[in-house]
Order: structure tokens, then C-alpha cells, then sequence
């Protein structure tokens, strides 16, 4: 596991992350210590890809690499198995909500590829 | 707009600056000064990294814990501080910190400010200097000029700015969007 295999992971919209074998805690992305119990003794897991938005905000001052997206929505969502992550959340910005539920996608921004969000209708 | 709900007068500006504060022991100070000011408590705390690995996300854990260990220190409660500078390098920023600090309830920052009781002649002047929204955020010097404010204020000396009869002054850092925050206490 490392951040290469999650990005190798993204690029087919698998969010991989890592669950621990001592204490069962689940973390997105792949850690190399567990946050809970400190065990190294950790074990890939694919998520399911699915989560709730828990908070959003429209970024107005984009990152020049996402210019072309301006105004765009990030957001923190808690996936369906537990733990949260942060993502671009793509669809019209007016109509992304908290509480929607929401699905990974893997979005190309030229320079490489960044976990994003989708609304599930 | 900046990142709603953030305006750009939410967010306070990176600048340059700098500050400086000399310590010394009781004994070296009293040959310079009749009034040193006197650090009281201090107190560190760490948090993740990442916004998304927090246990709340609309309060920061480290200036709980920070400043817990400062309050203790000292022997004092939210309520025994005369005012404090907090770490405003946004609006929503300035009202989770008076709450984590015990000023006032989860939820109530904002109304405090809007209501004026945060003001200089309020009942907790928070911010007397400005903080980092309007004076300024030279990343690093900001907490030092948070010092010399404390300095200013327990001396009677900060003019137009002066809080009345300021016995206590809280000073309340954050690195890392709450990563790390330290808090100390002040007193004359």
C-alpha cells in the first residue's frame, strides 16, 4: 500500500484504504500505522465508494489547476463503512447538499488524478 | 465570496511583520521594570492533521486541551480572564475559539461577537489589537505580537485600546488549521 497504489486504485474509481487487524478500524486512505490502536499490522480494503456529504464549501479563489472548474465544490464525506474523507464534489454547485448521498469518481486535472465525488440521484 | 460562506473580510491577511518579546527571570526583570508581566500558564496541544480525521468539526480539540493545561497552570477559569487574543485567521475561526475556551457556550461565539460582548468595552474583549482579521498575519511573528499585546494591556499602556482593570490576559495560537495550538496565560 502506498500513494502510488491509491492513485493507481483511483484511476479505476476504487477508493482503497487500509483496516486494521487488531482493532478493526477502517481508515481511507491507506495508512502505515493504525490512527486508532498504533498497530502496524494493517490490511488493504477496498470501500464500497458510497458516503453521505457531512460539509461543503464552494472554493471561489481555485487552485490554478482547477481554474476550469471555478467555482467548485469540496466536501467531507462520511463513507458508508465509517470513516470521512475530503474530495472535489462535481455536479452543479447550487444543488449539492449536505446529507446528499454521493459515489467516487476519479477526476483528471491535467497534472494527475484526485478523488472526487459524484451525486447519486 | 472566498469559500462560502467566507467573504474576503472573513479571512485575514497573510502579511509580513515581525515581533518581539525579551524574557527573563523575576529577578533579571525587576532590575529593568517595576511591572513585568508574568507568564502565568501555558499549555500545547496536537491534533490530526486533516480536517476529515477530527472528532468535531466545528471545534478544536488542541485549544481545549491547551488550554486546559494553561488555565490549571495558572489556578484560574474562562471566566477569571480580563481578555484575550485568539487566533481569528477566519471569522468562523474567532467563534469556535471563544467557545473552546470557555468564554462562551458551543454555538454562541458568533452572537457574542455580533452582540458586542466581545468589544473592547464589552464583558470579554477579545481581539483588543486588531487579531489576525484586521491587523495582519505575519505566520510565526502573529503569536509573539499576541505577547506584546498581553504586554501592553496588563501594563496599562495600549492607549485608546486599553481594556479597564485587566488583571488576566489569555494568549491563544493555532497552527495547522488546529494541528497545533498553544495557550498561555498572562497576568500583571
Amino acid at each position: 500500500m502506498s500513494v502510488h497504489s491509491f492513485i493507481e486504485g483511483l484511476k479505476k474509481s476504487k477508493l482503497l484504504g487500509c483496516k486494521c487487524v487488531e482493532c478493526n478500524r477502517m481508515m481511507a486512505p491507506p495508512r502505515m500505522v493504525c490512527t486508532g490502536c498504533g498497530s502496524t499490522d494493517l490490511e488493504e480494503y477496498c470501500f464500497e465508494g458510497k458516503g453521505t456529504i457531512k460539509t461543503k464549501t464552494i472554493i471561489y479563489v481555485p487552485l490554478k489547476k482547477f481554474k476550469d472548474l471555478n467555482p467548485y465544490t469540496v466536501g467531507i464525506v462520511e463513507l458508508n463503512e465509517g470513516p470521512n474523507i475530503t474530495g472535489l464534489i462535481l455536479g452543479e454547485n447550487e444543488s449539492i447538499k449536505i446529507d446528499d448521498k454521493v459515489e467516487v469518481v476519479c477526476f483528471d486535472e491535467g497534472e494527475g488524478n484526485v478523488l472526487a465525488f459524484k451525486l447519486l440521484d | 465570496m472566498v469559500a462560502e460562506p467566507l467573504r474576503l473580510f472573513d479571512c485575514c491577511p497573510i502579511s509580513d511583520g515581525a515581533a518581539v518579546i525579551v524574557l527573563a527571570s523575576v529577578e533579571v526583570a525587576k532590575k529593568y521594570t517595576d511591572t513585568p508581566v508574568f507568564v502565568a500558564g501555558i499549555g500545547q496541544a496536537s491534533d490530526t492533521m486533516a480536517l476529515h480525521d477530527r472528532a468535531e468539526l466545528t471545534s478544536l480539540r488542541a485549544t481545549k486541551i491547551a488550554s486546559k493545561q494553561a488555565y490549571d497552570m495558572a489556578g484560574i477559569g474562562p471566566k477569571d480572564v480580563s481578555f484575550a487574543c485568539v487566533h481569528d485567521c477566519f471569522t468562523s475561526a474567532e467563534m469556535i475559539a471563544t467557545e473552546d475556551l470557555g468564554f462562551f457556550k458551543p454555538g454562541e461565539g458568533g452572537k457574542a461577537a455580533s452582540d458586542g460582548r466581545t468589544s473592547i468595552r464589552g464583558e470579554k474583549p477579545i481581539n483588543t489589537d486588531g487579531g489576525l482579521k484586521a491587523k495582519g498575519h505575519p505566520v510565526g511573528a502573529t503569536g509573539a505580537a499576541m505577547v506584546v499585546e498581553m504586554f501592553m494591556q496588563l501594563r496599562e499602556q495600549a492607549g485608546d485600546r486599553q481594556v479597564a482593570d485587566a488583571e488576566y490576559g489569555l494568549a491563544h495560537n493555532v497552527g495547522a488549521t488546529g494541528g497545533t495550538v498553544t495557550t498561555q496565560v498572562y497576568r500583571r
